[in-house]
């Protein structure tokens, strides 16, 4: 893209490319030329005698002092660097766990928009990304990301897993239905075996509530009702939520309100239909919980 | 199996060690441009410096590569695999390593698992340790998720003078979201049990938006707790609301269990311990 050309914001494909870490300057280069210098001052200093002799001497400790005074700045202001760099990417995660889209979203604009300073960095970054592209119902960006990072091998297997996991989230929310029981085939292989992964579970039942198997969805949900609590805490309430639609399909009104009434005790209904669009038929038919008011 | 007072003597063994040695490299760059010239001027003094650099930076490079060694801890910890991780501690506390911080970092996660192993105890000894004044920064570098540990520690142990004193020392610190929550969650265990209700429900929702940004088991914690202070100030329907929320996040009877001072919000819950609220 030519400099100064206006682009779209969180442009993916820009974004992946402006981001790839640069192959750095050696510098091995710069250290072994001061050390060839110190080896000619040594040699001249050892073949010379008198005050000529001892000002090479003194000569070669200055570029050994400069030396290493040199190696020490470098390192102090690439440590910064690096800092600096990986508390921006922190500070993007911190963002994203407090919901606030919009900054994340320009700071990671921004972030990516220069080449990276680690691989590692980067794929924290993109894994940010995907999740504001998600937020944003940018589904098949989102999906554009997480492809780039799990074909770049970049993640260890559990951040690997959990991104599987919004990939999958990903497909079912754009109707790739196929595409979506082969991810989901993909990470129950992938699931350590005696581990209820609650991640899988919810995509499970939004795949059974999406594709009409409601019986199916009630089912899953009591067999994992444990680890959708223990592993999901608040976002349990997307579980309950589609729990709640299942029952309302099947016509049990008084289950349905039941799963209602816990799915926006834990999360506010128009999250929960942000989150799931299936879920806005159940908004006005049942009572949800609302939280007190703060003064009395 | 890895002794915790004799983790603590290592590393301050190691920890004189490595300034002892840091104090004679820097000795001995001093010497071979000051001293060695005028001794023995035969002696090139730049080889002899950049001797002493190449020292210095192998056993640098050496310590670096040492502090990975106990990075796989805190997965250990967290997936339940306490010995394996007491086995990597004890493998990096016996290495040597030229950078406190690294030292310091390794005793610290000896705190965690001595935490996780519900040895609070040694745990909290640990901890101590680690709070004592240092020169330099590397003790800093620690301080803050010690004394966040300390806390936790002393509330399990019932030290609620030691759980004051390690707060107070947080409380003009620039925290991360992660140790905001750690905090808040430690405070309102504090301030729970000397009735501060008054306190704990200042600011009531924004207390509660945070404790939905925790893992279940601390947000269902922190709720039943910030109910119990709602119920105290007669605030009956953020009680209700607290109280329910909590209910759906872990089971009353676990919650009860670890805090008794939460059984007043589910009355018979040890008769009935699958009563979830729900």
């Amino acid at each position: 893209m030519p400099p100064g050309f206006p682009r779209q914001f969180l442009d993916v494909p820009w974004l992946l490319q402006a981001s790839e870490p640069r192959r750095p300057m050696s510098k091995t280069w710069l250290l072994l030329l001061g050390v060839g210098i110190v080896v000619m001052f040594s040699t001249l200093a050892g073949g010379q005698s008198g005050a000529a002799g001892a000002v090479l001497n003194a000569l070669s400790g200055l570029a050994v002092a400069g030396l290493m005074g040199g190696l020490v700045m470098f390192s102090v202001a690439t440590v910064k660097r690096v800092r600096a760099e990986h508390q921006a990417v922190e500070s993007i995660g911190e963002m994203i766990q407090l919901r606030r889209w919009p900054e994340a979203g320009a700071e990671l604009d921004r972030y990516l928009s220069s080449p990276a300073r680690s691989h590692g960095l980067r794929a924290q970054a993109l894994v940010y990304l995907g999740a504001v592209l998600a937020r944003y119902q940018r589904f098949d960006d989102a999906l554009a990301v997480y492809d780039n990072l799990l074909d770049s091998d970049m993640l260890e297997p559990g951040s690997a897993y959990g991104l599987r996991l919004g990939r999958a989230m990903a497909m079912l929310r754009e109707d790739h239905l196929v595409d979506a029981d082969r991810a989901l085939g993909e990470l129950r292989r992938l699931s350590p075996s005696g581990v209820d992964s609650a991640g899988l579970a919810l995509l499970e039942l939004y795949r059974d509530v999406k594709t009409g198997h409601f019986v199916e969805a009630i089912q899953r949900f009591e067999r994992s009702k444990n680890a959708l609590r223990d592993q999901l805490g608040h976002r349990s309430a997307d579980a309950w939520a589609l729990l709640a639609r299942a029952y309302d399909a099947l016509e049990r009104p008084a289950e349905a309100q039941q799963a209602y009434r816990n799915a926006t005790l834990l999360a506010p209904p128009v999250e929960l239909t942000r989150r799931y669009p299936e879920v806005a038929k159940l908004d006005g038919k049942y009572e949800p919980a609302y939280a007190p008011a703060e003064a009395a | 199996m890895l002794n915790t007072d004799h983790a603590i003597s290592r590393v301050r063994r190691d920890l004189a060690l490595g300034f002892a040695l840091k104090a004679v490299l820097l000795a001995a760059g001093l010497a071979a441009v000051v001293v060695v010239p005028r001794v023995a001027p035969h002696v090139n003094s730049g080889l002899a410096l950049f001797g002493v650099a190449v020292v210095w930076l192998v056993l640098s490079y050496n310590s670096a590569k040492g502090s990975r060694a106990a990075a796989d801890v805190p997965s250990l910890i967290a997936a339940g695999l306490h010995e394996e991780a007491e086995e990597e501690i004890d493998a990096a506390l016996r290495r040597f390593s030229l950078i406190r911080v690294v030292k310091l970092q390794t005793l610290y996660q000896l705190a965690v698992l001595r935490h996780a192993q519900k040895r609070h105890r040694e745990s909290a000894a640990v901890c101590r340790e680690l709070l004592r004044p240092r020169a330099g920064s590397a003790g800093a570098a620690v301080a803050r998720p010690v004394r966040l540990l300390m806390a936790d520690v002393s509330l399990e142990l019932d030290d609620l003078p030691a759980v004051h004193g390690a707060l107070a020392g947080l409380y003009g610190e620039r925290l991360s979201l992660n140790e905001v929550l750690q905090l808040l969650a430690a405070q309102l265990d504090y301030e729970a049990r000397i009735g501060a209700w008054g306190r704990m429900t200042h600011e009531v929702m924004t207390k509660v938006q945070l404790t939905e940004l925790m893992p279940a088991a601390s947000a269902a914690r922190a709720q039943a707790l910030l109910a119990l202070a709602a119920g105290e100030s007669g605030r009956a329907d953020f009680r209700d609301w607290l109280r329910d929320r909590a209910a759906l996040l872990a089971t009353p009877a676990d919650l009860v269990a670890r805090r008794p001072i939460l059984a007043g919000l589910w009355p018979g819950t040890e008769e009935d311990p699958e009563h979830a609220g729900v």
